[in-house]
C-alpha cells in the first residue's frame, strides 16, 4: 500500500514540479540571490527582502490594516503576514512546519514553541541576537530568556511578556443604584460581606433580578476559563491551577485545603438562589446581555466586558445609569483575611525562526528596529496620539489613537519590558469604560493592598512535555467537575474519584515534571 | 408495455452471449465517463487511506522528512490507541448517549421532511409554495454558534419563553441545564436547522414521479391519501431508502458540532457523545493517532451498518443503493 | 400534454380539500418557525448597539441604524472573502456537476459491466477516510496549497449527491433511450441530449447541493489555504465570531460607538446568507413536475 502511495505521489510531484518550473523561473533566481547575500552581516545593508510572517489568529487582515504601512515605513521591511486559523491552529501549524513551510518568522504560543523546539525545527538565535538584536537582548529580562532557551542553553525564541505585571484581570461589576435601594451603600470587601450582600439583595428583590451572574468565560473552545470567578477564589487562597506550598511541594488546586470550602460556598449560593440558574451555560455574551439589559445586579466581567456593557448601561438608550452607579469588586478577602491574586506576569507569545528560513538575520534586525521604535509604533507621537499626564502617565488622544495605533498589539514581537509596563496602561485608557474599571480595581489594589499579588511561580516555566500534553484537558475536567458540584449533579464526596481520575489522566506525571523544574529553577536542594 | 418487455428480454439474451470485449467496444464511452470521478477517488480518497495506519502507530509528525514519511518511520503500537478509547469507564456511557440521541433524531426527525415535501407538493398557489419552501430551508445556513445564540435568547432560563412562563406563574424551565429536557432541545434545534434542507431533496424526488400515474389514479377515483400512499411514496422510495441507510450508517457520527456548542458540564450525563468525549480528552494535544483511531472505528461501524441496512432494504423493500 | 399538469376541470374532492387545508396550516407554522429567528438576526444587524447587547431586539429593529452594515462592508475584509467564495462556488459547482453526471450515468445502467465494483469503490471511499495528514500531503504534492483548486478538490464528487443523481437516472423510462440507441446514438449523445434534459429538476437540486457545499465549506479552507487573500466567507465568519474581544477593543474607541459585536456577527450572518438563499428560487424554476416524462411516457 505504502509503495503504491509513494509511487503515485512521486508521479504527481514530477508533474506538478514541471508545471511549477514553467511559471517560476524568475523566482528561483531571486531566491538564490538572497541565499547568497544572506551569508554575511554586511550584506544586510543591501536590499531588504520581503519577510514571510505567520502569527496568531486575528479578526482583521494584518496586510491591509493601516499598521502594516506604519511598520513598513519605520523598519524598511516589507512583510507578508499570514495568520493561523482560529480553530485547529495546532494541527495546521504542525502540518505546515513538518512539511517544510517557508515562513521567515513565526509567532506562536508557548506550548507550540515548545513542540517545535523539542522537534528540532527551530534555529538557535543567540549569535544572531548578539549581532543584530542588542536592543531586544537588553529589553527582555533574564528569566524570560531562560524560558525561551533550549536544553543546550541557546536562545530559540523571543518572548513577548504580558505587558502589566499586577493587573486584576477579572472582577465583578455591581449595580450601585439597585444596591443602594436595598440599603447597601458599601461594596463588599470580604467573602462574608459579599455573601451578606447577596442575601440582602435576594430578600429585597426576590426573583425580580438575577442577583449574581457569571462565569465570564469566552465561548471559544480551548480558552482557559475559571468557572468560579477569581475574585472569589482569591478569598480561599486559590490563585492558580498549580501552586507550591511553603515546603516547596507542587500541588493542584483541587488539593488545596480550602477547595471543599470554596465549593461549599458556591453550593450555598446556588441552593439559596443567589446565583444565575444558568451558571453552567453562561458565556461572555450571555453575561454581558444579562447585565446590560438590567436583568442582573452583580456580574462577573473583565476589561473587555465592561467595554461592552458600560457604554450601553450609561447611554441614553440603555438603563440611563450614571458612571457612579457602577461599582467594581476586585479580589475578595477571606474570613481570615487571606487574599491571593496571581500576578499577571507570564509569557504570552514566542517569536521564533524556522531552521529553513533564509532571512534569519533580517528578521532579527527587523525585530530590533521595531523595539527601538516601541513608543512610536505602539503609542504614537506625543501631541498627536497621546499627551503626558502630570504624574507622567500617558493619556491617549481619541479617536486618532484607536485608528492609528489600535491594532498595533498584533505586530509586537518583543518589548522593552520595563518601559512597556509604563506605556501600556495608556492602551487601556483609550476606552473610558475600561479605564474606570482598571482604575477602580487594578490601580486601587496596587495602591492599597499590593500584598495580595502572589508571584506566578511557573511564569517562566517552559512548556514541559507532559504539561503541554495533559494540562489543558485536566483543566477542562476540573472546570467541568466544579460546575457539576455547583449544579448539584456531583457531590463533594466525589472528589476522591475525581482525584484518582486526575492521577490517571496525567496529573501525577505533570506534578513530577513541574516539581523537577521548580527545584532546578529556584535552586531548591 | 408488452413491446418494451420483449425488447429488453431480447437484449438480455444478446448480452448473455456477448463477451466483455464486445461490450467494451460498444460502450467504451461509459468507461471514459467514469475516469474523472475515478481520478478523484484514487487521488483524494484512496491514496490517503494509507493514513489509517496512524491509528496503529505511535505517530509523531516530525519523525520523518515530511508528515507522510513520518508515518512510515513511526513505531507500530498495535491496538494501544483503541484501548485508550474503549478502556475508559466513561466509554459505555458516551456510546449509549450517542446511540440514544441519534435514535431520537432519526425517529422524530426522519419522517418530517418526507411529510413536508408531500404537503408542499399539494400546495397549488405557486407563490406561497415558493415562499414556504425558501423559508424553511434558510435555517440550514446558520452555524451552530449562531443557532445557539438565537435559541438561548428564546429558551434560556431568563429568556423570552421563561419570562412568559414565570409571568403566568409557572416554574422556569432550564432547557440548557436540565437533564430531563436537554436531549429534547438537541432534537428540536436539529430539526429546526435540517428539516427544510432535507425537504429539498425529497422534493426533487417527487418531481421525478410520472404525472400520468396520478391522472390514471384520479380517473379510477382514488382519494388523495391513496394517491400519496400508492404513487407518491413509492416514487420517493429510493431516495427515502438512500437517506435512511446513510442516517443509520452514520449513527456514531452526527451532531458533534451541535453538541459541542450546546452542552455544558451539568448535562454530560445525557449529552456527552463519543466525539465530544474524545475531543475533551485530547484538548490541546494535537493527537492525530487517537483521532484516526476514532475515525476508523466509526468508519468500520458505518460500513457494516450501511451494507447491512442496504441488504435489509433490498430484501424487504426491493430498493437499495446498489 | 403540458396542459395536463394544470388542474383540469374535475372538481376537487373532499379529501383533496382537507389535504390542501392541512398543508397550508402545517407549512405556515413551519415557515414561521424558520422565519422568526431569521427576522431576529436581521433585526439585530440594523439595531443600535444598546438594543442588541441588552437583548431587547426581537423580530423588528430597535433604533434603526446602518452603521453595523457599513462597518462590515467597509472596515472588514468581508467583500473580498465573498468574492473568493463566489469564485470557488461557481467554478466548483460546474466541475462537480460534470463529474457527477458522467459518473452517475454509467452506474445507473443495470447492464453496465463492472457496475457493482465501481459502486463498492464509491461506498468504501465514502465511509473510510485516511485522516487530514495524508489528504493535506496530497494537496501539497499537487502544488495547489493556497489556491482555489485546493478548495474544489475535496468536493469534486460528493458521494451522496452522486447517488441521488444515479437514483434518479435509474427511475427514468428506458424506452426513450432504447429507441435512441436503435437510431445509432452514442452513450454520450444519449446522456447529453436525452437523459440530462429529462432530469433538470434533480440536476438543478444537486447543483444547489453542491453550491451550498462549496459555500459552507470551512474545514478545507482552514487546512488548505494560508494567505489572507485566499480567505473565504466561512473563514471570515469564524474569525469574526472567535475574535470578539479584539473587535470590541477596536470598536470602543473608534468611530463606531453604535456598533455592537453581536450586531456585527448578525450582519455577517445575514450578508453571507443572501446570495446563497437567493439561489434557491432560481433552482425552483426547474422543479416543475413531469415536464417531459409525462409527454413521452403517456
Amino acid at each position: 500500500m505504502k509503495k503504491i502511495f509513494v509511487l503515485f505521489l512521486a508521479v504527481l510531484m514530477i508533474v506538478s514540479s514541471l508545471a511549477a518550473c514553467g511559471q517560476s523561473s524568475n523566482s528561483t533566481s531571486s531566491n538564490t540571490s538572497t541565499a547568497g547575500t544572506a551569508t554575511g552581516a554586511k550584506a544586510l545593508d543591501g536590499e531588504k527582502p520581503e519577510l514571510k510572517y505567520l502569527g496568531y489568529n486575528v479578526s482583521f487582515d494584518p496586510n491591509t490594516d493601516g499598521m502594516a504601512k506604519i511598520y513598513e515605513e519605520k523598519t524598511g521591511y516589507k512583510v507578508k503576514y499570514n495568520v493561523l486559523p482560529a480553530e485547529n491552529a495546532d494541527e495546521k501549524l504542525l502540518m505546515e512546519v513538518a512539511s517544510g513551510a517557508d515562513y521567515d518568522v513565526i509567532q506562536v504560543s508557548v506550548s507550540q514553541f515548545q513542540t517545535l523546539l523539542s522537534q528540532g525545527a527551530l534555529k538557535p538565535l543567540s549569535d544572531l541576537l548578539n549581532q543584530h538584536g542588542q536592543d531586544v537582548l537588553k529589553g527582555v529580562n533574564e528569566d524570560s530568556w531562560k524560558a525561551c532557551s533550549g536544553p543546550d542553553g541557546k536562545i530559540y525564541g523571543i518572548p513577548y511578556k504580558y505587558p502589566y505585571p499586577t493587573e486584576v484581570t477579572t472582577f465583578m461589576v455591581a449595580r450601585m443604584d439597585l444596591m443602594k435601594a436595598a440599603g447597601i451603600n458599601e461594596l463588599p470587601k470580604t467573602i462574608d460581606e459579599f455573601y451578606n450582600t447577596l442575601v440582602t439583595l435576594k430578600k429585597f428583590y426576590g426573583d425580580k433580578y438575577i442577583i449574581f451572574t457569571g462565569p465570564f468565560r469566552a465561548a471559544s473552545e480551548a480558552s482557559v476559563n475559571w468557572d468560579i470567578p477569581q475574585s472569589i477564589t482569591s478569598a480561599f487562597g486559590i490563585y492558580n491551577d498549580w501552586m507550591v506550598d511553603e515546603n516547596g511541594k507542587v500541588y493542584y488546586m483541587t488539593e488545596h485545603k480550602n477547595f471543599s470550602k470554596m465549593i461549599e460556598f458556591m453550593q450555598k449560593l446556588s441552593n439559596e438562589g443567589l446565583i444565575d440558574r444558568d451558571w453552567a451555560v453562561n458565556n461572555t455574551t450571555t453575561v454581558n446581555e444579562k447585565l446590560s439589559a438590567g436583568k442582573a445586579i452583580i456580574a462577573a466581567s473583565n476589561r473587555v466586558g465592561v467595554a461592552v456593557t458600560t457604554p450601553i448601561m450609561t447611554g441614553k438608550d440603555g438603563l440611563g445609569l450614571k458612571n457612579e452607579d457602577l461599582g467594581y469588586i476586585g479580589a475578595l478577602a477571606g474570613s481570615d483575611g487571606t487574599c491571593k491574586y496571581m500576578k499577571t506576569e507570564a509569557i504570552n507569545q514566542v517569536t521564533c525562526i524556522l531552521k529553513s528560513s533564509k532571512n534569519a538575520e533580517h528578521v532579527i534586525k527587523w525585530i530590533n528596529i521595531k523595539q527601538q521604535n516601541q513608543l512610536y509604533l505602539n503609542i504614537g507621537v506625543e501631541g498627536t496620539h497621546f499627551t503626558y499626564d502630570t504624574d507622567g502617565s500617558i493619556k491617549p488622544i481619541n479617536p486618532i489613537f484607536a485608528e492609528e495605533r489600535g491594532n498595533s498589539y498584533w505586530y509586537l514581537n518583543s518589548t522593552n519590558e520595563e518601559e512597556f509596563a509604563k506605556q501600556w496602561p495608556s492602551r487601556v485608557r483609550k476606552s473610558d469604560a475600561m479605564w474606570a474599571a482598571f482604575d477602580a480595581v487594578t490601580n486601587k489594589a496596587n495602591k492599597e493592598t499590593p500584598n495580595i499579588f502572589v508571584d506566578n511561580t511557573f511564569a517562566f516555566m517552559p512548556s514541559l512535555e507532559n504539561y503541554s500534553k495533559y494540562n489543558q484537558s485536566l483543566f477542562k475536567a476540573t472546570s467541568d467537575f466544579t460546575l457539576q458540584l455547583i449544579g448539584g449533579t456531583k457531590k463533594i464526596g466525589d472528589l476522591k474519584t475525581f482525584q484518582s481520575d486526575w492521577t490517571n489522566s496525567g496529573g501525577e506525571k505533570i506534578r513530577t515534571e513541574m516539581q523537577n523544574w521548580y527545584n532546578e529553577f529556584y535552586g531548591k536542594k | 408495455m408488452k413491446m418494451i418487455a420483449s425488447k429488453s428480454k431480447a437484449k438480455n439474451e444478446i448480452q448473455k452471449h456477448s463477451k466483455f470485449g464486445a461490450y467494451l467496444r460498444e460502450h467504451y464511452l461509459m468507461y471514459i465517463m467514469l475516469l474523472p470521478g475515478l481520478f478523484f477517488l484514487i487521488v483524494y480518497k484512496f491514496l490517503p487511506l494509507y493514513g489509517i495506519t496512524i491509528a496503529f502507530k505511535d505517530y509523531s509528525i516530525f519523525a520523518g522528512n515530511n508528515p507522510l514519511d513520518a508515518i512510515a518511520k513511526s513505531e507500530w503500537v498495535g491496538l494501544q490507541h483503541f484501548e485508550r478509547l474503549f478502556a475508559s469507564s466513561a466509554f459505555i456511557k458516551v456510546l449509549l448517549n450517542t446511540l440514544i440521541i441519534n435514535l431520537y433524531k432519526i425517529v422524530f426527525l426522519f419522517p418530517i421532511p418526507i411529510i413536508c415535501a408531500i404537503l408542499l407538493n399539494e400546495i397549488r398557489n405557486r407563490v406561497y409554495r415558493k415562499l414556504a419552501q425558501t423559508a424553511i430551508y434558510i435555517p440550514y445556513f446558520f452555524s451552530w454558534v449562531v443557532t445557539f445564540g438565537i435559541f438561548y435568547s428564546l429558551l434560556g432560563t431568563y429568556g423570552i419563553v421563561n419570562t412568559g412562563l414565570s409571568a403566568f406563574g409557572f416554574e422556569r424551565i432550564s432547557f440548557f441545564s436540565d437533564t430531563n429536557v436537554f436531549r429534547g432541545l438537541l432534537v428540536f434545534t436539529e430539526g429546526w436547522k435540517e428539516v427544510g434542507w432535507n425537504t429539498v431533496i425529497y422534493l426533487a424526488a417527487i418531481t421525478g414521479i410520472d404525472i400520468s400515474l396520478y391522472e390514471a389514479a384520479r380517473v379510477d377515483g382514488a382519494s388523495k391519501l391513496r394517491q400519496i400512499w400508492h404513487i407518491t411514496l413509492p416514487g420517493m422510495a429510493s431516495t427515502i431508502v438512500l437517506m435512511l441507510i446513510l442516517k443509520v450508517g452514520y449513527i456514531l457520527d452526527t451532531g458533534f458540532e451541535q453538541i459541542l456548542v450546546f452542552y455544558n458540564a451539568t448535562v454530560y450525563d445525557v449529552a456527552d457523545v463519543i466525539q465530544t468525549y474524545v475531543y475533551r480528552m485530547g484538548l490541546g494535544q494535537s493527537d492525530f493517532a487517537l483521532g484516526t483511531a476514532l475515525g476508523l472505528f466509526n468508519s468500520v461501524v458505518a460500513f457494516i451498518l450501511i451494507v447491512g441496512a442496504n441488504s435489509i432494504c433490498k430484501r424487504l423493500l426491493h430498493r437499495s443503493i446498489w | 400534454m403540458f396542459m395536463k399538469k394544470k388542474k383540469t376541470g374535475t372538481p376537487l374532492e373532499a379529501s383533496e380539500k382537507v389535504m390542501i387545508v392541512i398543508s397550508y396550516i402545517i407549512m405556515s407554522i413551519l415557515a414561521l418557525c424558520a422565519i422568526l429567528p431569521i427576522l431576529h438576526v436581521l433585526s439585530k444587524s440594523f439595531s443600535s448597539a444598546s438594543a442588541v447587547t441588552s437583548g431587547s431586539v426581537l423580530f423588528w429593529p430597535v433604533d434603526i441604524q446602518f452603521e453595523t452594515m457599513k462597518y462590515v462592508l467597509k472596515e472588514t475584509t468581508f467583500l473580498h472573502s465573498l468574492k473568493n467564495t463566489i469564485i470557488v462556488t461557481v467554478l466548483g459547482t460546474i466541475i462537480s456537476m460534470v463529474v457527477t453526471i458522467t459518473t452517475a450515468y454509467p452506474l445507473s445502467k443495470p447492464s453496465f459491466k463492472g457496475r457493482k465494483v465501481f459502486i463498492m469503490l464509491y461506498i468504501i471511499s465514502m465511509v473510510f477516510f485516511g485522516g487530514i495528514i495524508p489528504a493535506y500531503m496530497v494537496v501539497r504534492t499537487l502544488g495547489i496549497i493556497d489556491t482555489f483548486a485546493a478548495l474544489i478538490l475535496p468536493f469534486f464528487i460528493v458521494h451522496f449527491n452522486m447517488f441521488i443523481v444515479k437514483n434518479y437516472f435509474e427511475g427514468l423510462p428506458e424506452s426513450i433511450e432504447e429507441s435512441a440507441k436503435i437510431d445509432g446514438a452514442s452513450d454520450t449523445r444519449i446522456l447529453i441530449s436525452i437523459v440530462c434534459p429529462m432530469s433538470t429538476p434533480v440536476l438543478a437540486t444537486v447543483a444547489m447541493l453542491y453550491a451550498v457545499n462549496y459555500w459552507n465549506n470551512y474545514f478545507h479552507a482552514v487546512m488548505y489555504t494560508n494567505s489572507t487573500e485566499m480567505q473565504t466567507l466561512q473563514l471570515f465568519t469564524y474569525n469574526t465570531i472567535s475574535n470578539t474581544q479584539t473587535i470590541v477593543e477596536r470598536l470602543v474607541a473608534g468611530n463606531y460607538s453604535n456598533v455592537s459585536i453581536d450586531g456585527i456577527v448578525s450582519a455577517v450572518v445575514v450578508l453571507s446568507l443572501i446570495p446563497i438563499v437567493a439561489l434557491y428560487p432560481l433552482v425552483q424554476r426547474y422543479m416543475v413536475q413531469g415536464i417531459t416524462i409525462g409527454s413521452v411516457k403517456g
